[in-house]
């Protein structure tokens, strides 16, 4: 678990939060509407890109295995 | 004035000149809309953006956000950055003052030149009598100004000896810069144009409504059939 906070990969966890944020803000002008718009936009970036990481894991175990 | 209508209500925003709304989104990010009075959103555009740029610009040691278009050294990246608008300005000012072998304008540190006894070539000097020894030898370092000298694939030089120091940093600090100016460029539009509104759940709730009112007027035509054939 501490290899994973250390790891260079956790610098994308501030580029999510940002990019959710600045996304749900431009989608609308209503609170409780951007928040909706940031919590989707999160999700979405971090499901996204954990599948894509897990597709380069497995690939990596595959060619190396 | 720029009315949003959905079905769960209009959204109405003041966006002023919105031509100067957007180029004061692009000089400091959130500023579009404090013009425009959108006083949370911009607060919450410029701590963000800005946040995101200063951390990259932090991470890098502040050397990743350069313009330079040498050989071997075309920083593409930059025209992203400069989104992020006038805290990218010294870059601007060191890349477009002075010829390609002059010292920077800003200096922040000196290096060894290369056939030092006993000195890494390019490595920092961190000693001021040194650098007044090397005289006119010690190779500058600008604050956001281009690796200085030429740029080699085969030989060490100062880009090379940026990469050495800082690491795999170098490339997440760019990355970092790099998504604020991304991030400005939604900010800019925002400004510009207003909210991209996004209707999924009206539309399909409106999908819903024309579904019923077409099953509606098909059945009165069924209706209306029937009692024809009747």
């Amino acid at each position: 678990m501490l290899q994973l906070l250390t790891s260079p990969y956790m610098h994308i966890v501030p580029l999510i939060a940002a990019a959710a944020i600045v996304f749900g803000a431009t989608r609308d002008e209503r609170p409780t509407y951007i928040l909706a718009n940031i919590v989707r936009a999160a999700l979405w970036m971090t499901f996204f890109l954990g599948g894509i990481m897990f597709v380069l894991l497995g690939l990596g175990w595959f060619f190396r295995g | 004035m720029v009315f949003f209508e959905s079905p769960k209500g209009t959204v109405r925003v003041e966006l002023g000149n919105r031509y100067l709304a957007a180029l004061y989104a692009w000089l400091l990010p959130g500023a579009g809309h404090f013009y425009q009075g959108r006083y949370a959103k911009g607060l919450l555009f410029s701590l963000t953006i800005l946040t995101v740029y200063f951390v990259g610009f932090w991470l890098g040691d502040g050397r990743v956000v350069y313009a330079s278009f040498k050989e071997n050294d075309v920083r593409w990246q930059f025209f992203v950055q400069c989104l992020v608008g006038a805290p990218t300005f010294p870059a601007i000012i060191q890349a477009t003052t002075g010829s390609e072998n002059s010292p920077p304008l800003w200096i922040r540190n000196y290096r060894y030149p290369p056939n030092q006894a006993g000195r890494p070539a390019f490595s920092r000097i961190d000693d001021p009598a040194e650098v007044q020894r090397l005289g006119t030898a010690a190779i500058p370092d600008g604050f956001m100004a281009a690796p200085y000298g030429e740029v080699t694939l085969s030989e060490p030089d100062v880009l090379s000896a940026w990469h050495a120091e800082l690491g795999h940093l170098f490339d997440i600090a760019t990355l970092y810069t790099f998504v604020a100016g991304l991030l400005n460029l939604l900010v800019i539009y925002d400004a510009l144009a207003g909210p991209g509104m996004l209707f999924e759940d009206d539309d399909e709730e409106q999908d819903d409504t024309d579904n019923d009112k077409d099953k509606q007027s098909d059945d009165a035509e069924t209706t209306k059939t029937t009692e024809s054939k009747g």
